[in-house]
């Protein structure tokens, strides 16, 4: 498709750029591989050049198109493509548009239909209908490109033929979608696209040893952690590796949380992640009853994704989620759901790591979008959730976090709940009190935080009344009447804190600071070992100076985290997992007298 | 992999770049538009608007009808009862009267509401006064209600911005006021004393 063949509105989005390439790579890559380039498509929407590159024609230093700033560079699910640039030595381009994140954009929505298979250009062709080669003959070609070769010299034709396809598929979903695309947005957004690429091109280094020694012996350390784990708690919810629901009804109601607990309309017991999750910060036995879940389900595959220089990469899944975090697959990724793995993440010798994460992130973005200055007050004093106590009169003025603990943690854990649009039932069953005290914590938190409050009406009403929600930057979700209230006072908060950890990603590649990851609200970068404090302190810097670039001059997050020089390793710093990580040292120690030494040293990052 | 580069004391600040993007890339939100669709009203829910919901009632008053119901609109078992069964099949303590509102929402879902009525002799109470009220304003203006514990009432809020688009209402000829009944209440009309909810009230089985 030429540019004659765009509407004229479509084709003056594209004004500023002398040339559009529309880019489609085939590689192979076993899991946490750097990614091996087996041909480039390249094709120019003014010219209709194209460029058929295969095995040594792709030995150059740059591409055969132009990446500098005045060519647009159009992929579908771009990072592959760009980590292939990476892998060949060629420069990154420098303006992207990632058609998938604009597909994503453009049908984001919490329904889960919207939600499913975006990754696919099929997809997105089928929504935007245009024609498409059918789904099991683009499984077939891929099967075969996986298979890492040889091929025939019909082979490589048709592998070619097949690229070609796809390169053409971008020339005619472009058009159909540069209506609703707002370009200088869209290249914003693809900037982090780049910055994904750059990340999982780095990876994050991996204790490999160790991890063979568990992968060797998953099966018993499955064994070993759920017995000694009964054998200390006595829940009576294991038998073998076998999670009995009766035992676990059985445990809801010696706790009292049966009453509290979320059940599924056919009356059982929840039993997602997620339940686990919004309960474990107050309850310890329900953290480590979802850090022994999740381990179990991680040892049972294992699926770690390490390639052979040690470095765990998989796909970040950038803008995967309705806010635009990133949504990696979990199995794959160290940072899953199963914390105490992350004791594998060890710098190499010479090497050392940091875990820089913002401080009370949503509560500082709450205070910038609502514009309530006692809440912006709050967020200033470094203890929010002491001045909240304070502020609402539960707690009196002399209170410190030593000389009320207790208090602030229960603060802490309402101050967030709230924040996540949690009501009093919720609420009460999060901070493990009874409803009337959640009550009387929600009024406290509206009496105090008036103007917070008044914005969140303004959102929900504002998000009702025009069918979406959008943050300042662009990004947006379709609201519809089963759109629930709650999360529509989350949403803006999550996704203007996406974008500033984006923002930060771009600038700390740009300062030459290497980063390994993103983490929620965190990142995870690298240096040598004889610079790692300057390199964190100067980190830390740049994200605060990003998150004033995302809120403007008059607020910026704080940033906390410590680095970890080698042969020190990163741990989780949640009691839970550094209970199951002690676990399975101490068992590969029994078997293995060399394991139990020098490996399980580790330092805990707060 | 790079480590820290040193970009040199006098070299510009990279990073500014990125604070005018950002500057530049502010956007107020809400500004895009919708598909036109062409509505086919298969079922018209009987409910009272939703505490999320900004809605409209419709003007006509031909799109509204006083009737005596049994019954709870909130698991969908809300009956029309003949008023002539009232006092002989029916208990007339269990019968309600409901002035039946055609309604519409902002995502263009149109509803049923039932607002309390007065009763026979002129009874009312400030809950169901409060309720009408919003009826009727949500005829000229965009209303949304939600319950306020302190004064047992329903808050009223009116949108005030002059840039909403009207209501979409169904197709006039195609769906009046007796087809929304028809497609809202279906089966649910007790015409005769042999109802089989009249007869479990009556304990015949």
């Amino acid at each position: 498709m030429l540019l004659q063949d765009y509407s004229p509105g479509a084709a003056r989005k594209l004004d500023s750029y002398n040339e559009v390439w529309f880019v489609d790579m085939e590689f192979h890559a076993p899991p946490g591989h750097r990614p091996h380039v087996v041909c480039v498509v390249a094709a120019e929407l003014r010219t209709g050049a194209t460029f058929r590159l295969w095995g040594d024609e792709l030995k150059r230093n740059r591409p055969p198109y132009s990446v500098g700033p005045t060519s647009l560079f159009v992929a579908y699910y771009a990072t592959a493509e760009l980590e292939c640039h990476l892998a060949l030595g060629w420069p990154l381009p420098e303006t992207v548009i990632d058609l998938y994140t604009e597909f994503v954009l453009q049908t984001n929505s919490p329904l889960r239909q919207y939600q499913q298979h975006r990754k696919a250009l099929i997809p997105a062709l089928q929504h935007f209908g245009c024609p498409h080669i059918k789904a099991d003959l683009k499984t077939a070609f891929r099967d075969r490109i996986m298979a890492g070769g040889p091929w025939s010299e019909d082979d490589k034709a048709s592998i070619l033929d097949y690229c070609e396809t796809d390169t053409i598929a971008l020339a005619q979903l472009l058009p159909r979608m540069l209506p609703e695309i707002s370009v200088p947005h869209a290249i914003h957004r693809g900037r982090f696209t780049r910055c994904v690429a750059q990340m999982t091109h780095v990876g994050l280094p991996i204790d490999t040893a160790l991890l063979q020694s568990m992968r060797d012996q998953s099966a018993a350390i499955r064994e070993s952690v759920v017995s000694e784990f009964e054998r200390e708690n006595n829940f009576g919810i294991y038998e073998g590796t076998t999670f009995k629901v009766s035992g676990f009804e059985q445990y809801l109601v010696q706790e009292n949380l049966h009453l509290s607990w979320p059940r599924l309309a056919s009356g059982a017991f929840d039993q997602k992640d997620q339940t686990f999750k919004d309960l474990e910060s107050t309850h310890a036995g329900i953290g480590k009853l979802r850090e022994l879940r999740s381990t179990l389900s991680t040892l049972r595959s294992f699926d770690l994704a390490v390639g052979l220089d040690g470095r765990n990469r998989t796909l970040l899944g950038q803008y995967g989620t309705i806010t635009a975090r990133c949504a990696p697959k979990a199995s794959e990724f160290l940072f899953g759901p199963a914390r105490w793995i992350r004791g594998l993440l060890k710098p190499e010798e010479g090497r050392a790591i940091a875990y820089l994460d913002y401080s009370s992130q949503e509560i500082c973005i709450a205070g910038f979008l609502s514009g309530d200055k006692a809440l912006q007050e709050a967020y200033a004093t470094t203890d929010p959730y002491i001045s909240f106590g304070k502020a609402s009169r539960y707690l009196p003025d002399h209170a410190t976090k030593t000389s009320h603990y207790v208090e602030r943690e229960l603060l802490k854990a309402c101050l967030l709940g709230i924040g996540y649009g949690m009501q009093a039932r919720n609420l009460a069953a999060r901070i493990e009190q009874a409803p009337i005290f959640a009550q009387d914590m929600l009024r406290r938190h509206r009496e105090t935080y008036r103007g917070f409050w008044a914005w969140v009406a303004d959102e929900r009403d504002r998000a009702f009344l025009t069918g979406e929600i959008s943050t300042p930057y662009g990004w947006r979700m379709a609201v519809t009447s089963d759109t629930r209230a709650t999360s529509l006072q989350n949403w803006p908060i999550q996704s203007l804190g996406s974008e500033m950890l984006r923002v930060s990603v771009e600038m700390l590649q740009l300062a030459g600071i290497t980063v390994n990851t993103t983490v929620h609200d965190a990142v995870v970068i690298e240096s040598s070992s004889d610079c790692i404090d300057e390199v964190t302190a100067e980190a830390k810097q740049i994200m605060e100076r990003a998150s004033k670039a995302v809120m403007g001059d008059g607020m910026h997050c704080r940033v906390g985290g410590e680095p970890v020089c080698w042969p020190d390793r990163y741990m989780d710093s949640r009691p839970a997992a550094q209970e199951m990580w002690g676990r399975v040292m101490r068992y590969l120690g029994e078997q293995n007298s060399d394991t139990s030494g020098a490996e399980v040293r580790h330092r805990v990052i707060s | 992999m790079s480590d820290k580069k040193d970009n040199g004391g006098d070299a510009p600040d990279p990073l500014a770049e990125i604070e005018e993007r950002l500057r530049h890339l502010y956007v107020a939100p809400g500004s895009t538009g919708g598909i036109p669709t062409e509505r086919v009203l298969l079922n018209i829910k009987v409910a009272k608007p939703q505490n999320t919901w900004f809605f409209r009632t419709h003007p006509d008053p031909a799109y509204q009808r006083k009737v005596a119901v049994l019954g709870d609109p909130k698991d969908d078992q809300l009956y029309i009862v003949n008023t002539e069964l009232v006092g002989g099949s029916v208990d007339p303590s269990l019968v309600r009267m409901k002035i039946l509102r055609a309604a519409i929402n902002r995502q263009n879902v149109p509803f049923i509401w039932p607002v309390p009525a007065p009763h026979d002799d002129g009874t009312t109470y400030p809950v169901w006064e409060n309720l009408q009220s919003a009826a009727n304003l949500a005829e000229e203006a965009w209303v949304n209600l939600s319950w306020d514990r302190e004064s047992r009432l329903h808050t009223i809020k009116k949108a005030i911005s002059e840039g909403l688009s009207p209501p979409l209402w169904p197709d006039e000829e195609r769906y009046p006021f007796d087809k929304w009944l028809a497609l809202a209440f279906k089966d649910n009309l007790i015409e005769a004393h042999d109802h089989l909810l009249l007869r479990q009230l009556r304990g015949e089985f």
